[in-house]
């Protein structure tokens, strides 16, 4: 499936609605990124409703990837002692890599 | 040519908001919204997204459902930094109350409602040397008001699971792994809004249970623990295995009992969804809006909530997201293409 990308502010309720959950996938990703199907007309019309603002896959891997590599950064600061105390299955983050 | 007062008997009433109850395959036009609705039942669930939380946190204490909710403390950031933030929520917004917990902790218990709680146990922050883990056995109650000390939970721990109500709480597992500290139980614990009481009835197999437990002190689902599947089912006397989940994680729940729950989530950005009917698991055909782990569950298979919650690439997340389930009624809008 070809997927589009936007960036938007999640304000919370109505941000993303059971109606719209039901018409499309929505899938969310660090800074506020946002990816949807591609000529999706459900999709479309809740861009505009979310005043997302549109970037390309290109763009959107860079936002995803700067976000990561300081998590990353942050994970590798703790002591081993540190990251033995996190919940179970938490780990370093990984990269994301957008479809 | 047929018509919607043909079939009804009356015609498609002109409403300034949407009537509430309204009957299934209910129309009408919302001349507010200048949109026709229909009142219709979901068959599977969806997520949308709820109220932004204050302080982002994850492996808080929980209490209460969808609508009226309590969210206790929690881990806010790496390192192992911990909020003793509390906040409420209506269903909308989340509210940050003037009265913190009495304790910075995270990985604690939380049952009850919003204005009758309880919490326990607890990893204080890691203002101390490394590889020295400082856990509580302390218990709260809450009145909606202030907090309460109440009977110590029987031992210092951490990440056990955690059901039921203020007066009749249920606590399973749970860990200290600090050195020669008897390290994960298999220990059950009742509490009867006063004192901590061990039951004869112990886990099948020593975990931890991070917001993955919920149900009732006489009828709980306590799900993957330290293997990411693994499923052991309370019936108030005994704990036997249950059924695993079909997608390995170490998912977050909430639920009705032992026999009705919702997994989700799970590290480092799981969104997969199952529904649990006391038989067996089912996928959603839709997962989380955002994939996210260690997350708070709330509520019932009907009407959840997930909130404070990492994910594998940002170490806490404001946002939460609020589940309905499949049957459930809801309203659509009505759109042409």
């Amino acid at each position: 499936m070809a997927y589009k990308y936007c960036v938007a502010e999640n304000w919370g309720v109505g941000f993303i609605t059971n109606d719209d959950a039901s018409k499309f996938q929505i899938s969310g990703f660090p800074g506020n990124l946002w990816q949807i199907p591609a000529d999706n007309r459900d999709a479309n019309l809740w861009v505009s409703k979310v005043a997302g603002v549109w970037k390309t896959k290109e763009e959107a891997q860079a936002i995803v990837d700067a976000i990561v590599a300081q998590a990353q950064a942050d994970w590798d600061a703790l002591p081993d002692s540190e990251k033995n105390r996190e919940p179970f299955g938490r780990q370093r983050p990984t990269a994301i890599v957008l479809e | 040519m047929t018509t919607y007062k043909g079939i009804n008997g009356y015609a498609v009433q002109s409403l300034a908001s949407d009537p509430s109850p309204s009957d299934e395959g209910q129309v009408w036009y919302n001349n507010a919204s200048y949109a026709f609705k229909l009142a219709a039942v979901t068959t599977t669930g969806t997520w949308a997204t709820g109220g932004n939380l204050n302080t982002p946190r994850y492996a808080s204490g929980a209490a209460g459902t969808q609508t009226s909710a309590l969210l206790v403390a929690g881990q806010n950031s790496v390192p192992n930094l911990a909020t003793n933030a509390v906040e409420s929520y209506n269903g909308t917004s989340w509210t940050s109350l003037g009265t913190s917990y009495p304790q910075t902790y995270f990985q604690l218990g939380g049952a009850g409602t919003q204005t009758a709680a309880v919490a326990w146990c607890g990893d204080i922050p890691s203002n101390y040397p490394p590889g020295v883990e400082v856990l509580s056995s302390d218990t709260n109650k809450w009145n909606g008001t202030s907090w309460t000390a109440s009977g110590a939970y029987p031992r210092a721990q951490k990440a056990q699971g955690a059901a039921g109500t203020q007066t009749a709480a249920l606590s399973a597992g749970g860990t200290n792994t600090s050195p020669g500290a008897p390290g994960t139980t298999t220990a059950t614990n009742t509490y009867n809004g006063t004192s901590w009481t061990a039951v004869p009835g112990t886990l099948v197999t020593a975990y931890t249970f991070l917001n993955s437990m919920f149900g009732t002190q006489t009828s709980a689902l306590a799900i993957t623990g330290n293997t990411p599947n693994s499923v052991q089912s309370y019936n108030g006397t005994t704990w036997t295995v249950g059924t695993s989940m079909n997608t390995t994680r170490y998912a977050s729940a909430f639920g009705n009992s032992s026999q009705s729950g919702v997994a989700f989530g799970g590290p480092p950005a799981v969104t997969s969804t199952e529904v649990w009917n006391g038989t067996s698991w089912t996928n959603n055909p839709t997962g989380l809006n955002t994939g996210r782990s260690n997350a708070v569950g709330f509520g019932t298979t009907s009407a959840g909530l997930a909130a404070g919650a990492s994910s594998g690439s940002v170490p806490t997340d404001r946002a939460t997201e609020a589940w309905t389930g499949p049957g459930t009624a809801v309203t659509k809008t009505i759109t042409t293409s």
